[in-house]
């Protein structure tokens, strides 16, 4: 089980191939724990998993609440309605957003403003 | 206002599941595992129902529910068995115990006997069930009959009056035979039980024994010797061996008139004996055999009325045959049916035939070829996806249903990784052993770690919690499993190692 990593915009997204069960769900964790730290946001894209443990998304369901702690995004993309169902009955639905594409993913993160900007911006450009 | 139960077994994991189950399902449960503190608990609380094993160590069971009976008439009683130990079963039908379940059982069977005695209880106005009560109780109008028995292959339908017996079915697959029972016994034996009784030694009987009449024989002397009542009891059994789709029977009791109607709108009329059961031990039971073409269809009708009008000739079997004929298109509900509002319908017999109960089943409908596969996952395991596709490769070809195949692989998969997590140590050797078979409508999956890697002295209890939380980690496997498949059961010892029970109804290619 192999998990891929590009970055875009500072954007870390992972993109596994194969199953996240046993051994893909401890990859996946040991990844998650080093770009909590690290990444701004972060997008997995489920397009190649077909299974998930509950190990995983317990895994998943952590890492999104520390990611949310730091204002860091954490989005799902193209998960299969299999595993949607179990996102769905655990509970997991409710808390994270899952889009159709990267790129949608990518615009519900938006542009990093930084505060300087931010305050640039709210004061009218002036 | 919630009823209180109280759970007493020594197998913690089965305490805790069932527990969880009814508290899921709004009951206020307590347990213990410890018979001595069950009475103790029990002598201060005052419990609607106590759930209790047979086997424990200080007390068993039965000593138990008779003992808290005089501190408390009113409580129901339940006991957990296993099976061969159906004479304890009768001993405890004698002290007041309303029903019992054999292990290891389903949840939803569980539930479903649960909610039963609880509203006996109901229904007799007070907790404190008699005889008397029950004889007061005003009889239905002899027009209204209720469907006792439902399922795909069998359906019977009776009266719920004073005077009609009490009919029951069972069926049971083995990998060469089908075996089929159809009982009736007069309500007045007022033995509540005793179709679930005979039932439980049908299918003990039923593991070795490939002959109606030894089956009957032996049933018959069992019941003998463990039921102090006499009273007579009439069983039609049938077993079609499934090679060479051979047919044998057996039929006691003369009030019971058998038909086997085929495709061809052919009707046969079964040879009955004019032999009731439970009156003396050792009797010789006749059999006869037929062959049974594919499509045959099973009518009995218990009605001594019939019985005799057909033997005295007042009643012709044409006119069954017609009724049969009309109605072949229906399924077995509605030929059951048809069948009494038929008999209903016939003035000559108006008093006697309402009393009355028609079974129509078959040997076939809902019970495909038997599927049964083993599968042996060696540990410590290099790449699991192969295990993932050896469950793709073995369901595929079993089960129609893309998502309740994903369902089903997803809560093996939970309950393999439990087997790894909990009997294992990391990279150590073993094997976790899975075992699918088809029961009617249903896979039956046993995950099992057989023992041989269970580690007990690290061995922790299994998680006992239910997942809530949603980043909270533990239980969520079993919360999964839960949630996918129909029924769920985990049993675990120091000596046998973890077995997780999965079921779930699916629709199976080829049906």
């Amino acid at each position: 089980m192999e998990i891929e990593r590009h970055e875009k915009c500072d954007v870390v997204v992972l993109s596994p191939k194969g199953n996240l069960v046993y051994d893909g769900a401890i990859k996946l964790e040991c990844m998650l724990k080093v770009l909590c730290e690290d990444a701004c946001a972060i997008i997995l894209n489920f397009r190649d998993v077909k299974y998930i443990s509950a190990n995983a998304l317990g895994s998943i369901a952590y890492y999104l609440s520390c990611f949310r702690e730091k204002q860091k995004g954490f989005k799902l993309v193209q998960t299969n309605k299999n595993i949607k169902k179990l996102m769905d009955i655990t509970g997991l639905l409710r808390i994270v957003e899952v889009f159709e594409n990267e790129d949608e993913a990518m615009s519900s993160i938006g542009p990093r403003v930084g505060k300087l900007e931010k305050t640039f911006l709210w004061s009218g450009g002036n | 206002m919630k009823k209180k139960i109280l759970l007493v077994d020594d197998e913690e994991t089965l305490r805790w599941a069932l527990q969880n189950t009814l508290l899921d399902d709004g009951y206020d449960v307590e347990d213990t595992n410890d018979s001595v503190e069950a009475l103790e608990m029990a002598k201060k609380r005052r419990y609607d129902l106590v759930i209790s094993d047979l086997t424990m160590p200080a007390m068993n069971g039965v000593q138990l529910i008779a003992e808290i009976k005089k501190a408390n008439p009113s409580t129901r009683a339940i006991i957990m068995t296993g099976y061969g130990s159906t004479e304890a079963v009768i001993e405890a039908m004698h002290t007041g115990v309303s029903d019992f379940i054999t292990k290891p059982f389903k949840l939803e069977h569980m539930k479903k006997v649960i909610r039963k005695v609880l509203s006996e209880s109901e229904n007799t106005g007070t907790n404190a069930y008699s005889e008397k009560n029950h004889r007061n109780e005003e009889p239905l109008p002899c027009e209204v009959y209720t469907d006792k028995h439902k399922d795909s292959s069998c359906y019977i339908v009776q009266d719920e009056t004073e005077n009609a017996n009490r009919a029951f079915y069972d069926a049971v697959e083995t990998d060469d035979c089908l075996l089929a029972l159809f009982g009736s016994f007069s309500r007045e034996a007022g033995l509540e039980n005793l179709d679930t009784v005979i039932k439980t030694v049908f299918r003990y009987e039923a593991k070795t024994c490939r002959s109606p009449a030894s089956l009957i024989e032996n049933m018959n002397t069992f019941l003998c010797e463990h039921i102090k009542n006499r009273f007579p009891l009439m069983l039609f059994c049938v077993i079609l061996e499934k090679q060479g789709q051979k047919l044998f029977y057996s039929i006691c009791g003369e009030g019971l008139t058998c038909f086997m109607f085929s495709q061809e709108k052919e009707m046969i009329h079964l040879q009955s004996y004019p032999l009731f059961l439970n009156m003396f031990p050792d009797i010789s039971v006749p059999e006869q055999t037929l062959p049974m073409p594919a499509g045959n269809r099973f009518i009995v009708i218990d009605s001594n009325a019939v019985a005799t009008g057909i033997r005295k000739g007042i009643i012709q079997k044409e006119r069954l045959r017609d009724i049969l004929v009309r109605e072949a298109a229906g399924d077995c509900g509605h030929v059951a049916k048809k069948m009494k509002e038929g008999i209903d319908g016939w003035h000559e017999l108006a008093a006697d035939a309402r009393n009355c109960s028609i079974a129509a089943f078959t040997l076939e409908n809902g019970r495909g070829r038997p599927w049964k596969e083993e599968i042996s996952i060696s540990l410590p395991i290099d790449d699991y996806d192969e295990v993932l596709q050896l469950f793709e490769e073995k369901l595929s070809k079993i089960v129609g249903d893309e998502c309740k195949r994903h369902d089903i692989i997803t809560s093996v998969n939970e309950a393999v990784l439990n087997a790894l997590f909990f009997a294992y140590k990391e990279g150590e050797k073993g094997e976790i052993v899975l075992k699918f078979s088809r029961l009617g409508e249903e896979i039956i999956i046993v995950v099992s770690d057989r023992g041989c890697g269970f580690d007990t002295q690290n061995y922790e209890e299994p998680d006992t919690t239910f997942y809530k939380g949603i980043t909270k980690k533990d239980g969520r496997g079993i919360f999964i499993m839960k949630q996918l498949m129909d029924r769920v059961m985990i049993q675990s010892g120091r000596g046998t190692g973890t077995s997780v029970f999965l079921a779930k109804r699916v629709n199976f290619y080829g049906n």
